[in-house]
């Protein structure tokens, strides 16, 4: 057997939104990201699905107006098309807005890239009373075309059949199909075809009417491509014509080229829309348009928005029972997480009582526990990203894009800031390396890159557990107002603790406002972009539809940090653990521990011996972990620091657990409690601090809040801030201005704080 | 002729306008008429203006546009 049937390539292409990855996922079964909210793709994805004994690969590319040269991804969609040469192109379109999507259909059709049309959202025109004739758009286009709902699986199979048939043709269109330039183009574009017609090399590989109609927009990527498939300088003969030509139409006729074509194509699209679209006569305003006016109103628009922050935030780490994210992750830690620090802890057996193994300790201590205390998020990511999955599937993030923009703009960022910036956790509880990462959307690069700088100051979910436990040294529990609504299975109520949780979480919000108005004014060059977004059609998201997507998204989160926080463990292990206990200390250890087992000995009848023995070991292995901690090298950095730190109040042991939490933030409390010598729960933290430190102020306290709450970004942040801007310079500027930030702010606390108040 | 050229930022809600020409850069050119809002389409103004941020409609389109921009849109409208 020869293997005949080697793999073929479709193309997904299309306008944002428009349901490709939607598309994708129904072609392939895979599980793509998909949103209520344009340009969530921007990069090409790849899957592969059965037809017969053929292998179909799909690339999702990102969605795209038009085909330009001008923005990222209309390079990366129109490069793929011209070098990869896909078989087959299935270009989805909205069928709710058909003329305006065949604006895209018409430009790939002028490339002559083999076609299916996918009327995809069939199921939104048809609810609207649109009805499409299919045939007649077939005949119109010359291209096959399928009705899909993408949601409901509906025309997948026909989308299918029909990208297997033009697979079977393999055979470019002929190129009768054209748009009518008009009277001043048409003549321009005879013209530049009849001299490329001269050069075999380029009209072969490219169509020359896209080629001449993209001369004349005067695109960079056209005029590289003449000027490469030609030769002896007859390239440069065809663009100074081109040139020449556009300036004609610029000095004598004032029509620039693009607007022209522009136009043309519009009308274009028109005629076919008025030949096989029948729509009610016009509705008026439609359900979004009453939505909007609500959602939208000067007065309501902030209420309403404020509203939904406030209740994503209650849900997304309160405690309440079945609802809250702090609440899942509680629950769900001593059923799947711990057992398994358990079990690698069971794969150990020490002969001595009070010292692990070097090799145990790395195991289980370095990287089980690092891994097993970012499992511990995961319940907690998976509502928050199922939250942002429902604000994103209805169509209201990118409202609140829009309700945001004048402000954030203000502050040098965009109104698209908004998504990362949640995600990177203004509301407690983000992770900034989905912010980071979802940046990727903005078209406005210095917008963008201050967006990714202030990132940082976001409060991402680490910095939880050290927020709820100082917090819960300062503040008392209780309800405001001893009020809590009761819903039958669960309480809901306003508490002090979420209070002031919040109030960190604002807190750290206008500094980072304030950081970003100063980095676009001085630190970051260019030009912010203006603001134009499209307003998606406010759907009913599916409880498939979001599920999936927060899976997916809590999928993505541990592929990328989990590798990441293994060698940072394993790092910080290594500071924590070396150079160790003294040889000396140790031997008093010894001696103490031998004198305890002859005590047991000794005490052989009394009943309480053993009991008291399992607690002076216990005492005794508590000191001597303290101890190592202590004399460590991050101990020994934590004590030399201590001068400095002593300004804002921090007293070496809170400076060995910064430094141990510099890596991972997660460890923070961790290495808080080894240090005040506790066994894992909060509680006893809370308490122990609370006798050791009787010393410490509100000061203390507010000053440690805040440099946390400022505190610099995780190496895992910091890997994507310098992978996402390609520059290591920023990727360490965001990981030290935070420092000296949070420290003047914690400074400036603890010195004036009791001047000022007391 | 008896229309006027007016910026799209001096229309209110509720009015509607031809899109006699965009003056912005090439890329917000670009990017407005690829979303449908090009020259000689019509547009209604659903919310914003005075000065603010607005919600345009064209056609099916929802398009939301900065200050600035709505600034650079030329419309013509009817003489009232
Ligand atoms: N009602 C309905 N909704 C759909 C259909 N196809 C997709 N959607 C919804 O439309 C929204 C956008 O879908 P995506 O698949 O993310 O669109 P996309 O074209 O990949 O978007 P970008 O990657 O952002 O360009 C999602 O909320 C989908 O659930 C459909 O056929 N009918
Ligand atoms: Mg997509």
């Amino acid at each position: 057997m020869t293997h005949s049937h080697a793999n073929v390539l479709v193309a997904l292409t299309g306008q944002p939104n428009c349901g490709k990855s939607s598309i994708f996922n129904l072609l392939t079964g895979s599980r793509q990201h998909v949103a209520n909210f344009p340009g969530v793709t921007v990069e090409k994805k790849q899957g592969v699905y059965r037809d017969g004994d053929r292998k179909i690969e799909v690339v999702d590319l990102p969605g795209t107006y038009s085909l330009t040269s001008y923005t990222q991804e209309e390079r990366v969609a129109r490069d793929f098309l011209l070098l990869e040469k896909p078989e087959v192109v299935a270009c989805i379109v909205d069928a709710s807005n058909l003329e305006r999507h065949l604006y895209l259909a018409f430009q790939l059709r002028e490339m002559r890239v083999p076609m299916v049309l996918c009327l995809n959202m069939i199921d939104v025109a048809e609810r609207r009373g649109i009805a499409i004739d299919i045939a007649a758009l077939s005949r119109e286009l010359g291209m096959p075309v399928v009705a899909t709902n993408a949601r409901s699986g509906r025309g997948g199979k026909e989308l299918r059949e029909v990208i297997g048939t033009a697979l079977g043709k393999h055979q470019h269109d002929p190129g009768v199909w054209r748009i009518d330039y008009g009277e001043l183009l048409e003549p321009v574009l005879e013209v530049l075809t009849g001299k490329m017609a001269a050069h075999p090399r380029l009209v072969e590989d490219f169509p020359p009417r896209w080629l001449a109609v993209k001369l004349l927009e005067n695109d960079g990527e056209a005029r590289r491509i003449v000027l490469h498939h030609t030769h002896d300088g007859s390239g440069e003969d065809i663009l100074d014509c081109a040139d020449e030509q556009r300036q004609t139409l610029l000095d004598e006729h004032k029509s620039p080229p693009e607007k022209v074509i522009a136009t043309s194509r519009y009308r274009a699209a028109a005629r076919i829309a008025t030949a096989c679209v029948k729509r009610p006569a016009q509705a008026g305003r439609t359900l979004t348009d009453r939505i909007d006016a609500v959602v939208l109103h000067r007065f309501w628009a902030p209420v309403i928005l404020a509203a939904v922050l406030f209740t994503f935030y209650q849900i997304a780490i309160g405690e309440t029972p079945y609802i809250g994210g702090t609440w899942w992750a509680d629950t769900l830690y001593p059923l799947l997480f711990h057992p398994i620090k358990l079990a690698a802890a069971n794969l150990f057996t020490s002969p001595d009582p009070l010292r692990t193994g070097l090799l145990q300790s790395l195991v289980v201590d370095g990287l089980v526990g690092g891994i097993v205390s970012i499992l511990y998020y995961v319940p907690l990511f998976f509502v928050i990203f199922t939250l942002l999955a429902i604000l994103e599937d209805t169509g209201y993030m990118a409202r609140v894009a829009f309700i945001l923009d004048r402000a954030l703009r203000w502050f040098g960022l965009h109104g698209q800031s908004t998504l990362p910036l949640i995600l990177g956790g203004v509301v407690v509880g983000g992770c900034c390396v989905p912010g980071v990462l979802a940046t990727r959307a903005m078209k406005d690069e210095k917008a963008r890159l201050v967006t990714i700088l202030i990132m940082p100051l976001m409060n991402c979910l680490a910095k939880l557990p050290f927020y709820a436990l100082l917090v819960g040294l300062m503040i008392g529990e209780g309800n405001v107002g001893g009020f809590a609504l009761n819903l039958g299975f669960t309480q809901v109520g306003l508490t002090y603790r979420g209070l002031a949780l919040l109030g960190v979480s604002t807190f750290s919000f206008i500094i980072a406002l304030l950081v970003a108005k100063v980095f676009s004014a001085t630190l970051v060059k260019g030009e912010n972009v203006p603001f134009v977004m499209e307003l998606p059609t406010y759907h009913l998201p599916t409880v498939r539809g979001v599920l999936r997507r927060s899976s997916e998204q809590v999928w993505l989160f541990l592929k990328k940090i989990i590798t990441v926080v293994a060698v940072v463990q394993i790092g910080v292990w290594f500071f924590v653990t070396f150079p160790g206990v003294s040889p000396a200390r140790e031997a008093h250890y010894d001696r103490l521990l031998a004198e305890a087992k002859t005590e047991l000995a000794a005490a052989r009848d009394d009943e309480t011996a053993p009991e008291l023995y399992e607690k002076k070991i216990g005492e005794l292995r508590r000191e001597h972990n303290r101890e190592r901690i202590v004399t460590s090298y991050a101990g020994q950095l934590g004590q030399a620091l201590e001068p400095v730190s002593k300004l804002a109040g921090f007293e070496w042991r809170m400076n060995i657990a910064i430094i141990a939490s510099f890596a991972a933030k997660e460890s923070l409390v961790g290495t808080l409690g080894t240090i005040y010598s506790v066994e894992e729960e909060d509680d006893a933290l809370a308490a122990s601090i609370a006798r050791a430190e009787h010393g410490w102020t509100v000061w203390h306290k507010l000053a440690m809040l805040v440099f946390i709450a400022l505190f610099p970004p995780c190496l895992a942040t910091i890997i994507v801030i310098g992978t996402e801007t390609r520059s290591w310079r920023w990727a360490l500027f965001a990981t030290f201005y935070p420092i000296v930030l949070g420290f003047l702010f914690a400074v400036t606390i603890f010195q004036l704080g009791p001047v000022l108040f007391g | 002729m008896n229309e006027h050229a007016i910026s799209l930022l001096a229309l209110r809600s509720g009015d509607k306008g031809v899109v006699i020409a965009l003056q912005g850069g090439h890329s917000f050119q670009e990017r407005a008429t690829s979303m449908g809002l090009f020259v000689g389409c019509e547009v209604v103004v659903l919310g914003g203006g005075n000065g603010s941020r607005m919600l345009l409609a064209v056609g099916d389109t929802r398009i939301a546009l900065g200050h600035g921009m709505a600034d650079k849109v030329l419309v013509a409208v009817d003489p009232v």
